[in-house]
């Protein structure tokens, strides 16, 4: 049975998109059948994270109109085998998105995939809805910001009254925080909300903190899942994520500030 | 229970007079059946688009239940549309308020006033709508473990009892006691259809605001030090009092 995960935040730029990508290619390199879709329409990014937006040419709107097949739209991920992405559509908005199209989509895929990743949008109208209405499992993609933690918070709040395993009454969604873009140092300092004050607010489980890091931003750039580049903590931190998404017992890393050392600290350096 | 006092029905004037009421006090309507009367109404020979006011007074959580008075034109668009009918209070036309009419606003908001039994006779029905609203019959307490989060509302008509936190931006509303075991960092509203005996317990006190029988606190003006604390807030001679359990 297809596990469907939801990638969600409620507020933009948190770091879905990045997290879509690095979890699906993490799972596809552990060797599970994996699909990631891109439920951004209108502002489709996945495929330019993913590096595959050259080869788009039918989307997930084309399936749920039935102008093409499914299997025409999925585009095998030319990094990491056992991995495809349905992208968005560049030229339609959310409403193209329809409860059937979708649970239509989701069904062909569930018999062929073990898990299906699905990106939403930021906010928490339709897009958002629409992708985190079949979830079984959630990654609350967060910022130690507040208000990331407070619209995070607001879209737990829709996923345990608005998603399908609520409305049938099932058991709920599961829960994952995930802590992006975190800088040790600034917590420390008391310039960011730290690890235990999200978990605090939040009250669920930590699936992973991915530390503020360069080679994210030059990841998307080169159309690269960030998990690819291994040596990069973010790469690093995501490949830990994996693996505890997975149910292995793996240390929480980088949540402690580098220290720095005599010459870096008369000469100072990036805090 | 509320009174709307319609003295005349404009649709853009009554949108700019509840957005300022919902501004001033955004939970004065939540969960409250509200009456519309129309013993005060100017011209009862114009029409009253029953439905387009129901839709309105909706758009700000206002749950109507009945129209008061009013021609009988009136009624029958109220009866239309679902709403039930009161009869006119007696007094009604006495208290004709002395504004002048420029100076009005379209509509008034009042508590109910008792409705005298003279008036109920006519309408066994109507007896059976507004009786219970006045009789103090709550529900078992209602026990909650899951969270509860920004933007989620809960109301109880009892005692409330949340095992989990509740976080900024969460509203939970009771009409007697709240216990709450969680952090509490939303808001807090008990006695909300009016019980000045209500309390709030905390045993992490982190509200954004608290509100017993309508008296309510902001945390900005809440003492600092009660932060975190386990805390009991109640009424005592019509002033909140929020404090520290020893």
């Amino acid at each position: 049975m297809a596990k469907v995960i939801v990638v969600t935040s409620g507020k933009g730029g948190v770091g879905k998109t990045t997290t879509s990508a690095a979890l699906s290619t993490g799972l596809a390199r552990q060797g599970y059948r994996t699909v990631v879709i891109d439920f951004d329409i209108g502002l489709r990014n996945l495929d330019l994270v993913m590096g595959c937006e050259r080869r788009v040419v039918y989307d997930f709107v084309n399936v749920i109109n039935g102008e093409a097949a499914l299997h025409q739209a999925l585009i095998k991920d030319k990094h990491t085998d056992n991995l495809f992405i349905l992208p968005a559509s560049q030229t339609r908005d959310k409403d193209a998105l329809t409860p059937e199209g979708v649970a239509q989509v989701l069904e062909i895929l569930a018999q062929e995939f073990e898990y299906i990743v699905c990106d939403s949008p930021a906010g928490i109208e339709r897009g958002a809805l629409m992708a985190l209405y079949h979830a079984d499992e959630a990654i609350i993609t967060t910022n130690p910001e507040v208000s990331s933690v407070r619209d995070s918070d607001r879209i737990l709040g829709i996923l345990q009254s608005r998603s399908r395993r609520a409305e049938l009454n099932m058991e709920p969604v599961k829960e994952h925080l995930l802590l992006t873009r975190y800088n040790a140092t600034r917590a420390e300092r008391g310039d960011m909300l730290s690890v235990e004050d999200v978990k605090d607010i939040l009250a669920i489980p930590l699936l992973g903190v991915i530390p503020e890091d360069p080679s994210v931003l030059k990841a998307s750039n080169q159309g690269l899942p960030v998990i690819l580049m291994e040596e990069s903590v973010a790469g690093s931190a995501y490949a830990d994520a994996t693996q505890r998404f997975l149910g292995e017992e793996c240390p929480m890393r980088f949540l402690e500030a580098p220290k720095k050392g005599l010459l870096q600290r008369i000469f100072g350096g990036q805090g | 229970m509320m009174t709307l006092e319609l003295y005349r029905f404009n649709e853009m004037d009554l949108h700019q007079q509840l957005q300022a009421l919902v501004v001033k006090a955004p939970r004065f309507f939540e969960n409250t059946p509200v009456i519309v009367s129309l013993e005060h109404f100017q011209n009862p020979t114009v029409p009253i688009d029953m439905l387009q006011l129901m839709t309105l007074c909706s758009d700000f959580g206002i749950n109507l239940i009945a129209v008061r008075g009013g021609s009988a034109h009136h009624r029958a668009q109220a009866a239309e549309i679902g709403l039930a009918c009161l009869p006119a209070q007696p007094m009604a036309n006495i208290r004709k308020p002395a504004v002048p009419d420029s100076a009005k606003p379209v509509a008034a908001v009042s508590p109910l006033h008792k409705p005298s039994t003279q008036s109920q006779v006519s309408d066994g029905k109507v007896d059976d709508n507004v009786t219970p609203l006045h009789t103090p019959k709550t529900e078992a307490p209602r026990i909650i473990k899951a969270p509860i989060r920004s933007g989620q509302q809960v109301f109880h008509d009892g005692d409330l009892i949340l095992t989990g936190p509740v976080s900024p931006g969460a509203e939970v509303l009771a009409t007697g006691n709240l216990h709450a075991y969680g952090a509490f960092r939303g808001r807090a509203l008990v006695g909300v259809k009016g019980n000045a005996q209500a309390r709030i317990f905390c045993t992490r006190f982190e509200a954004e605001l608290v509100s017993i029988n309508g008296h309510y606190k902001m945390s900005a003006t809440m003492n600092k030090s009660l932060t975190g604390q386990i805390v009991q807030a109640y009424l005592q001679d019509e002033a909140l009092v929020i404090e520290q359990i020893p």
